[in-house]
């Protein structure tokens, strides 16, 4: 599903070269629940970036779901992270001004849904995430728990085959954190969609079927 | 797209109402000055050419020789021309209501029994035949006035009308109503007919005519009587056809209007500032929103659309406000400019009229335009957003150089030009071509001013973070987080400081027209008129066509 072989990524970053990821290399089967933890600066976050098609390998070759992501136009990237990327972040992304329905119907929107079919979808979809009573309310009004929760539904609004999340808990206390963690992990067993979760907590990792350890852009370690 | 518009961007208008707002207005009047400049050019020309029109009547030809008049004595010669059928002679001007502050009354002087050939003039009173016209030619203080006029300064038939004339004040007796039609509807009713022999002896051109207005024998062609009455005449007047004159008071007119012309496109040019700012800001405030929609997969193209869009409906919607505004400002400046034409050139009769189709494509044009221009910079950038801005944590910072230095080039190329235009508008000989050569070297003076805005802010904002200024009743930490914020984002800063450097210029350069018009006006006087006291007849009317002072005053 997930293959990257000598990946490297540096940036720019005045007149030095920061390097990101030094020859990464690993494959994260279909399906399955990984957990990628490291230190601050040992690429974790540049890892989903470039998995997520949200950025470029500066060197080496990344295949997700079967297509080389480096090598496609940035229209083709950006219709590859509408139906087969889902992304979860830390700090949620909702568009304040729309409420929780509006929210999860966007990308159905983006794509040219009528408004009835995108609604059902999202109707659905936040039922799914156990939010249906408060699709009305704007993010403001809503738990960080619930906002999480609208977020997990807007990323699965195409059922995409790899969800990305990125420290999902950090903004969490631990009991809504745990819930997050359980409805990824429901997602991941009924949907079969592969998830890949960037944390730092030991905790959250316990949820994953593999947890990956990043140093210095490049895998530590890794524990099944 | 309407979908996300409905969605994202009316719900972003809505948050932001008050910013939203001032762009609407800002829009709105932008397009208002230019909705009534253009009414108000319309309307000029519409008059001159209708007023033309009703006092030419059937004339197919007019003989002329401007304020000079053409002497009474080539009358004949002018009648009898082979092809002529009528020729009617006249005399006008305008003459001041005694004790009616502001009233002109328009005095046609014709001959009766030759007139009613070219003008259809239409009595009030069912009678007016042959004996009343004779009764009145008889009576040389018998004058005809528009029912409106009579009615207007409550002057029933037989009653007496005082006027300022060559003579001094001089007493008439209305002995004719008008009706309000033909020629009579000029200058919005304030027409008379007088006798031609009253009307010489009233203007002091006793044995001159200003006009002579010819019909055609059935069958002859136009031009080759025009030529055939210029040979006899053999250059003591001009015949043209009616058409001419107004096309020579509209040359008159052709500065005026082009002076307003370049306030429009001021008005523009702060209204492309102000969508230009609106749009800009917007970007950046939601930079970290459209990071989001391009990471949950909304193209490049549809961002770039989804930005230019929100501008234009929002400058279609201002610009439709707009020009109904202009049309009511144009109402209201009509009066003004009525009365500086009436004062420099020639009175008119200002006719609003309807909105027109084309004022309304104006008005939707030019705003649209304007905004579409103005959002297009904005929304490239917003195009070039990256998806990875909604991951990051951290306020954005723009890249301050690259635009900067972006902008600084752009302000050295205007720099580099503005000078050029200016050099070279005194050069070129229409003065209509150099006033807009001149004025769009100072356009893109502006343009320079405003692209080195981000610069002059950075460097105004280092030298206060070296010297550590303290601003009074305030300790040093507010006013240098104030200064790293502009410091950190100079283009930001930039564009606001440019809108308010834009508006202040075209308020400025507006007054420096203005004043540099009245000053010229004051110069010339001044020099052309070295007298410290000046004696008149007293019957001033408009610009040229003042009545004359009686000759045998002078000794």
């Amino acid at each position: 599903m997930i293959r990257c072989i000598d990946v490297c990524k540096t940036y720019r970053q005045g007149d030095n070269d920061i390097t990101a990821l030094a020859g990464l290399s690993l494959e994260i089967a279909k399906g399955s629940f990984a957990a990628i933890m490291g230190p601050s600066g040992s690429g974790k976050s540049t890892l989903m970036h470039l998995i997520g098609g949200l950025d470029r390998p500066t060197s080496g070759e990344l295949f997700v779901n079967g297509r080389l992501i480096g090598q496609m136009a940035d229209d083709q990237v950006t219709l590859f992270r509408r139906y087969k990327i889902g992304f979860v972040f830390q700090f949620f992304n909702l568009l304040p001004t729309l409420t929780a329905l509006e929210n999860v119907a966007l990308p159905l929107v983006l794509d040219g849904r009528s408004q009835a079919e995108s609604d059902e979808r999202a109707q659905a979809l936040l039922a799914r995430t156990g939010l249906d009573k408060r699709r009305d309310h704007l993010p403001d009004e809503l738990s960080g728990g619930e906002i999480q929760r609208v977020a997990v539904a807007r990323a699965l609004a195409f059922s995409p085959p790899i969800l990305l999340a990125d420290e999902p808990t950090g903004n969490l206390d631990s009991r809504t954190g745990e819930a997050i963690l359980s409805l990824l992990k429901e997602i991941n067993h009924e949907e079969g969609c592969t998830v890949v979760m960037v944390t730092h907590s030991q905790e959250a990792a316990r949820y994953s079927d593999r947890t990956i350890f990043l140093r210095d852009g490049r895998v530590e370690k890794e524990h099944c | 797209m309407l979908a996300l518009l409905r969605s994202i961007s009316w719900r972003h208008v809505k948050r932001h109402r008050l910013r939203t707002a001032l762009t609407f207005f800002g829009i709105a009047l932008g397009v208002a000055v230019i909705v009534a400049i253009a009414v108000v050019n319309r309307s000029l020309t519409t008059s001159f050419e209708s007023t033309i029109d009703q006092i030419a009547g059937k004339a197919v030809l007019q003989v002329a020789n401007g304020e000079s008049g053409i002497a009474e004595s080539l009358y004949p010669v002018i009648r009898d021309t082979p092809g002529v059928r009528d020729a009617a002679a006249a005399v006008e001007g305008f003459l001041p209501v005694v004790g009616v502050p502001g009233e002109r009354l328009y005095i046609y002087g014709v001959d009766f029994l030759t007139d009613f050939a070219i003008r259809e003039h239409q009595f009030a009173q069912a009678q007016f035949g042959f004996d009343q016209a004779l009764d009145f030619i008889a009576n040389p203080d018998s004058i005809a006035v528009t029912e409106s006029f009579a009615r207007r300064l409550g002057m029933p038939l037989g009653a007496r009308l005082n006027l300022l004339t060559s003579e001094g004040q001089r007493q008439f007796t209305i002995r004719a109503l008008l009706k309000e039609q033909g020629t009579a509807k000029v200058f919005g009713g304030s027409f008379a007919l007088m006798d031609l022999p009253a009307a010489q002896r009233v203007f002091g051109k006793e044995g001159k005519l200003d006009i002579v207005d010819l019909t055609l024998e059935p069958g002859e062609q136009i031009g080759r009587v025009q030529q055939r009455v210029s040979q006899r005449l053999n250059g003591a007047a001009e015949v043209d056809r009616p058409k001419k004159r107004g096309e020579q008071i509209e040359l008159l007119l052709t500065s005026f209007r082009v002076g307003l012309f370049f306030v429009s496109l001021i008005a523009l040019f702060v209204g492309f500032f102000l969508i230009y700012n609106t749009v800009s800001v917007s970007v950046i405030q939601r930079k970290r929103e459209m990071g989001t929609l391009r990471c949950i997969g909304m193209r490049r193209s549809e961002l770039f659309r989804l930005i230019v869009s929100e501008a234009l409906i929002l400058a279609l919607v201002g610009s439709i406000l707009g020009a109904l505004l202009g049309w009511l400002l144009a109402r209201a400046a009509l009066i003004a400019v009525g009365e500086t034409v009436g004062n420099l050139f020639s009175v008119v009769d200002l006719i609003v009229g309807n909105f027109t189709i084309a004022e309304l494509a104006l008005a939707l044009g030019s705003g649209v335009a304007v905004a579409l221009l103005a959002a297009l910079f904005p929304a490239w950038q917003a195009m070039r957003v990256s998806p990875l801005e909604n991951a990051r944590q951290a306020a954005w910072r723009p890249a301050g150089d690259r635009t900067v230095s972006w902008a600084n080039r752009l302000g050295l190329l205007c720099t580099i030009m503005a000078p050029i235009f200016l050099l070279i508008a005194p050069t070129v000989g229409d003065p209509v071509k150099r006033f807009s050569v001149g004025v769009i070297g100072m356009l893109i003076f502006l343009l320079a001013l405003a692209a080195f805005c981000p610069a002059l802010i950075r460097f105004a904002v280092g030298w206060f973070w070296r010297s550590r200024v303290r601003l009074p009743g305030s300790d040093a930490v507010e006013p240098r987080l104030a200064a790293d914020s502009l410091r950190r984002n100079p283009a930001r800063s930039g564009i606001t400081v440019a809108t308010v450097v834009i508006s202040l210029a075209a308020i400025f350069t507006i007054a420096a027209f203005v004043s540099s018009v009245r000053g010229s006006l004051l110069t010339w006087v001044d020099q052309m008129v070295t007298a410290d006291l000046i004696v008149s007849s007293g019957a001033r009317t408009a610009g040229p066509r003042n009545v004359p002072l009686r000759e045998d005053l002078l000794p």
